[in-house]
């Protein structure tokens, strides 16, 4: 037996040797892959509130800017973080969050979650300085807002002494909130506004981090 | 693990442990802001898609699509002139799926439609 490995032990070198070198190519294969931007940029943080963001990557060579961040979040509960693109041409609105690993299951049972944020702009039209601000995080609306939480929500805002009130009708396939009383300085917007975010979950920003291009 | 793939299934019925955003895609038109979450159940391997009027003064006619990974074909959808937000049935989910929301004045078509958003 250890006549065996000492003969094979030039050749186990060898492939040995290959297939690191093997694995370190492919290792720079793909890290290339993942950071195909020329606006590539070393991890910034921020920390707002006790929750630390991270802008992992920044991309203009795609046709819509892109930005991947990571959250790691008070909870394993659902967050959408809500943000927007400063530029000098003006504000770029989101067009889509992806969560990077989405129905894997390290991704939802973990804390640490990264996303891929996709804004309504041209990415041609940019130049100069941008400004990638997370304005808060919060957490989404429940299928179906049971009484209880409808009730708490309610509660929330009569302690805030916000003078709105609403009602929640649910059914198996839609929401339905209803405003029953407002300040009559109060725009329907406004008042749906702080009715949603006594149902959720919110921490407030902002995260920010600006990119040279 | 089980896993509905039927349309019988609301998701309200399971997701009161854990649900996961997968997607969220907004679009805007006269009608406002409209916004699609592909959603997703762990417990049960499932998707769904919900959409959302994101400018909640007025009701709007809203509509949830939830699509197969090629986007050829509708699984599942639901559509209601009378709510904030509506939500397809749960749909099996073990595989990628595609979700789209739309949203237009009452009687009307829709007018802010979001791409596809797929996980």
């Amino acid at each position: 037996m250890s006549n065996q490995r000492l003969r094979l032990g030039p050749l186990g070198v060898a492939v040995g040797f290959i297939t690191l070198a093997g694995i370190l190519i492919l290792s720079v294969l793909q890290t290339q892959a993942a950071l195909p931007t020329k606006n590539r940029e070393s991890i910034q943080e921020s920390t707002r509130n006790g929750v630390t963001v991270s802008l992992k990557n920044f991309d203009l060579e795609l046709a819509k800017p892109v930005a991947e961040i990571c959250i790691d979040l008070p909870t394993t509960e659902d967050w959408l973080p809500y943000p927007s693109l400063q530029t000098s041409i003006g504000e770029m609105i989101v067009e889509e969050v992806a969560l990077q690993g989405a129905k894997d299951s390290a991704t939802y049972s973990s804390t640490l979650r990264c996303c891929r944020i996709t804004f309504n702009g041209a990415s041609k039209d940019i130049k100069g300085d941008v400004t990638i601000i997370v304005t808060k995080l919060q957490t989404t609306l429940p299928e179906i807002v049971s009484d209880e939480l409808c009730n708490a929500g309610r509660t929330k805002l009569q302690v805030a002494n916000s003078d709105v009130d609403f009602s929640c009708a649910m059914s198996s396939n839609g929401g339905s909130i209803q405003i029953v009383g407002k300040p009559a300085n109060m725009t329907d917007q406004e008042a749906f506004g702080l009715v949603y975010n006594s149902l959720v979950t919110t921490v407030e920003g902002p995260w920010a981090f600006t990119v040279k291009p | 693990m089980q896993v509905h793939a039927t349309t019988k299934i609301q998701p309200n019925m399971y997701v009161k442990t854990m649900r996961i955003l997968l997607v969220a895609k907004w679009a805007t038109a006269s009608s406002g802001t409209v916004r699609m979450d592909l959603r997703y159940s762990p417990q049960c391997a499932a998707n769904w898609t919900r959409t959302t009027n994101e400018s909640p003064g007025q009701v709007r006619r809203l509509r949830a699509e939830l699509w197969n990974s090629s986007k050829t074909t509708l699984l599942m959808s639901y559509e209601s002139s009378i709510y904030v937000y509506v939500y397809t049935n749960m749909y099996d989910g073990t595989v990628v799926r595609c979700g789209k929301g739309k949203q237009g004045f009452v009687g009307s078509g829709f007018d802010a439609i979001t791409a596809f958003g797929c996980a």
